[in-house]
């Protein structure tokens, strides 16, 4: 009886201290800034005032502190982990899964949105290719304010197999039908001779899982048919889709990342070729480079799966062959200030690597090259673009890259004042149905 | 502030524990335990506990005169007055933007529908307050002289925020006499983390499954089995998460001297409708049995009009949306039917079919539950009974049952009254372990590992909902 009731006592006693323990340590501990294996600041003690504390925001602030700063928090994450692999063993073969995300990844370029990189101007003393003039863009008249839009979260699944997670697709036909007549809406907007081009490229689910994942409501080929059959027959549409099948033994997506890689842009370009009428350079025309250290992407932060994280992609790409280039960025709709910035920049590593090829989402990139075809071509794109437009510089003579959840003047615009004759729009699944970028694109397209 | 955060684990419960074990005197402790609970609604409640302490002013004054009337008709005029303050409150809270949107249904009529943020836990404490003044005016239980014992009660935080609904009638005592033991801490301890256990990790888990099959883009094309998971998932994740936060609240209880009463018994292994109501959420079943249905007249008096009545206000306290009322409906016209053709006929039927046809009612009554919106809950039958495109079982479906499957299983057989009965069958063995120097060290060892993974869990999730959090 008395051993009985010493148990209990030294029961409650670890009980209470444990808890007393990890509290004060807590306290003691200090404060740590960055959570390595999310990408993200942690909180920090908030500043107490009486308006949070009156919401009740304050508690959620206090709370979302202890969280981020709880002692030993990641090795509690992977016991966490461990316990879920062990207690409910996933009984799928080569640990396939399905992930439910909650945000959008169309928009997803940069791993933490407060730590944006510095734009990285190009140094004088470079030894880059000579800088050519253009014309610059003129005044055009004041477009209305476009409203924020709300980002409607999709909460779709990502699948893993194997060591490669991809996004799952489900397409709604309205959307799509709606997505084709905006391209048919835009074309009839832009001074006639425009040359349309409509590039919609799959997700890796399409390319590398087995059919019975991407059949029915989920083959995004199906689903690009139908954009096609929307739109009007003088809009050129670009197949990247075959090429890119043809070429899937290639690593052609990244596999911790929904984007595609370098070569996949390139067979996209080769495709691009075949319509506008381009003989395209071949990959061992182009100078090949490799970025170093390894990448680990946004289906890597979505889901922060150990099978991706021991198996992170590499970032490759080929630079233009071209003479001379001159690129000028301006990343805020306002056009208020511009830099000079490169493509292919091998500086960009680690988590930004994807942005190597022609840097992130921004208001508009203009690329002046030494060509002189005769030809220019305006890119309005999703993040999937930015790794296809440096294979412009192999021939257009002007490339100006628009990204519609950034730039707010008119296309026509710009299209009619800087004599474009090629327009291409080019998006991946989740773009044609991704609401800001659609509400945005409305807006500028008139 | 809920139990099941880090911040209440490690801050708040370790110094509330010390400051109450530390004080050998029950008014004291008492005292303490009213700065805690205050602290602790007010954490997510800072503008509304004025209204919970005003609300139990209210009450315990109309108590206060109550009790110093003689004359029934005196005594009825109070029990009313309180009866009527804090049935408004909640109705207002509650169900004003509710009963606008219904009168906005008839034509012509076009109110604004009132954005009400509705506070915490007023479902619980309104009813709790209430027993404690309809059993007073019964003659039941004696008026509260103290008023911060009375607020004490409302507001303990063990119970305050997801029940279960405590009687008054059921602490009376202990609100002014109880025994810290360590037989009861001990008990409590278990039972708290067998609760936390229940809610993070089954629960929490049972929520993710939920989201991904149910609330999914897609959700209007997902084939039959997708659905089927869903609900399961969500039906384990309503009881584990319901009845663990009732074990935690229960074992808070027991580590501050206090014994709450049951909420759950089991529920999911009824076989019949009617002992589904008295295995899930008790304390509720009984309030409104006890203060409805019986002053209603019960059985003796218009028995189908009360039992109507009853479970019309069970589906609407469970939420303001037309959903809810449909829900409760749905069990009284199950137990009407039951009462009439199925109880008398009872042991001619064999329990295992009807344990099969009450949990498939049971499921089929979480999906009334779950859709506040009527599209979503055609969609859902459509996808079950229909299928389209994806037809029963698609690749989807597939992948998710097998990531899954095990999860169920251990939660199914969770849900089952397993471990009480392995208790009963090994009673002597245990017995032995824990008055013995093995249980020494695996008691505490237990304690530790289970704190460990529920910690584990609790840091690596940021998604800790809280299903009965909106009552």
């Amino acid at each position: 009886m008395r051993i009985r009731r010493e148990n209990q006592a030294i029961t409650i006693i670890v009980f209470v201290v444990i808890l007393l323990a990890v509290g004060l340590l807590h306290l003691i501990l200090p404060e740590k800034d960055v959570s390595v294996e999310e990408k993200r600041h942690l909180r920090r003690f908030p500043e107490l005032n009486f308006q949070d504390a009156k919401t009740g925001e304050q508690s959620v602030k206090i709370e979302g502190w202890f969280s981020d700063q709880f002692p030993f928090r990641s090795t509690l994450i992977e016991v966490g982990k461990g316990w879920r692999k062990i207690a409910f063993p996933n009984l799928n073969k080569d640990g396939m899964q399905i992930i439910p995300i909650d945000h959008d990844l169309t928009g997803e370029d940069n791993p933490d949105e407060t730590d944006q990189p510095e734009p990285l101007v190009t140094d004088p003393a470079d030894p880059l290719p000579s800088q050519t003039d253009g014309p610059i863009e003129t005044e055009p008249p004041i477009i209305p304010t476009i409203e924020e839009g709300e980002v409607k979260s999709t909460k779709i699944g990502v699948i893993i197999i194997k060591d490669r997670a991809m996004e799952r697709y489900y397409g709604n036909e309205k959307n799509l039908k709606a997505y084709g007549e905006r391209l048919n809406k835009l074309a009839a907007s832009l001074p006639s001779g425009t040359q349309l081009y409509s590039m919609v490229v799959p997700t890796a689910v399409e390319l590398f899982a087995p059919d019975k994942y991407h059949s029915g409501y989920s083959s995004q080929k199906d689903c690009i048919e139908i954009i096609n059959d929307t739109l009007k027959p003088d809009i050129k549409r670009v197949n990247a889709y075959d090429k890119l099948l043809q070429n899937r033994d290639k690593y052609i997506y990244f596999r911790t990342d929904h984007h595609w890689t370098g070569l996949g842009a390139y067979y996209a370009y080769v495709a691009h070729c075949e319509s506008a009428g381009w003989t395209p350079v071949r990959l061992d025309q182009m100078e090949h480079y490799t970025l170093e250290g390894t990448y680990l992407g946004s289906l890597y932060r979505a889901t922060k799966e150990d099978v991706l994280k021991n198996n992170p992609d590499t970032t490759e790409g080929w630079k233009p062959l071209v003479d001379s280039y001159k690129a000028t960025a301006w990343d805020k709709g306002d056009m208020a200030s511009s830099y000079q910035t490169r493509l292919n920049d091998e500086r960009i590593v680690g988590d930004y690597s994807y942005l190597n090829y022609s840097g992130g989402d921004r208001a508009l990139l203009k690329i002046v090259t030494s060509h002189a075809s005769g030809r220019k071509i305006l890119v309005v794109k999703d993040s999937f673009g930015n790794a296809f437009v440096p294979y412009l510089a192999n021939h257009y003579d002007e490339i100006y890259v628009v990204d519609p959840r950034y730039y707010k003047r008119s296309l026509k615009t710009l299209v009619s004042e800087n004599d474009i004759g090629e327009v291409m729009i080019l998006n991946y699944m989740f773009g044609t149905s991704n609401s800001t970028w659609l509400k945005r694109f409305d807006a500028i397209a008139e | 502030m809920v139990f099941s955060s880090l911040i209440f684990l490690y801050m708040f419960l370790p110094l509330c524990l010390l400051a109450v074990w530390l004080t050998p005197k029950t008014s004291v402790q008492n005292a303490i335990l009213l700065v805690f609970s205050l602290f602790f609604y007010a954490w997510g409640e800072p503008i509304y506990v004025v209204l919970m302490i005003t609300t139990s002013f209210v009450i315990w004054l109309s108590s206060f005169f109550l009790n110093r009337s003689r004359s029934k008709g005196k005594r009825r005029f109070w029990l009313i007055v309180a009866i009527v303050i804090a049935l408004s409150s909640l109705a207002y809270f509650k169900y004003a933007g509710f009963f606008v949107e219904i009168l906005n249904v008839i034509p012509f009529i076009n109110f604004k529908v009132p954005d009400i943020s509705l506070p915490i836990g007023i479902s619980f404490y309104t009813f709790q307050a209430l027993t404690y003044i309809i059993d007073l005016y019964r003659g039941e239980i004696a008026m509260q002289r103290s008023f911060w014992r009375f607020l004490l009660y409302v507001t303990l935080f063990p119970q305050l925020i997801a029940g279960p609904i405590v009687r008054y009638a059921d602490v009376e005592v202990q609100l002014s006499k109880r025994r810290i033991t360590l037989n009861g801490v001990t008990s409590g301890i278990g039972r708290f983390l067998a609760g936390l256990a229940k809610k993070v990790l089954i629960a929490n888990y049972a929520a993710e499954i939920v989201e991904v099959c149910l609330e999914s883009d897609h959700f209007g094309q997902i084939s039959s089995a997708t659905a089927i998971l869903g609900i399961l998932a969500y039906a384990i994740q309503i009881y584990f998460d319901f009845s663990g936060y009732s074990d935690m609240a229960i074992g808070l209880g027991y580590m501050f001297g206090f014994h709450f009463l049951e909420n759950f018994n089991y529920p999911y292994i009824s076989s019949t409708i009617t002992e589904f109501w008295r295995r899930w959420h008790i304390s509720l079943s009984t309030f409104f049995r006890d203060y409805l249905y019986i002053p209603l007249g019960g059985n003796r008096r218009h028995r189908i009009r009360n039992t109507f009545i009853v479970w019309f206000l069970t589906g609407l306290w469970h939420g303001a949306s037309i959903n809810f009322v449909i829900w409760g409906l749905y069990y009284f016209a199950i137990l009407m039917f039951e009462r009439t053709f199925i109880l008398p006929a009872k042991t001619r039927i064999p329990k295992v079919f009807g344990h099969l046809l009450t949990m498939l009612a049971v499921l089929f009554g979480w999906s009334i539950f779950y859709f506040t919106e009527p599209t979503g809950f055609f969609t859902f039958m459509g996808r079950l009974f229909a299928p389209g495109l994806a037809g029963f079982a698609d690749i989807e479906a597939q992948i998710l049952w097998r990531q899954h499957l095990v999860f169920i299983i251990i939660a199914i057989i969770g849900s089952t009254p397993l471990l009480p009965w392995l208790k009963i069958r090994l009673k002597r063995p245990l017995n032995r372990i824990v008055s013995s120097r093995v249980g020494t060290v695996l008691q505490p060892l237990g304690v530790v590992l289970l704190l460990l993974v529920c910690t584990a869990s609790l840091a690596a999730s940021s998604y800790n909902p809280f299903i009965y959090f909106r009552f």
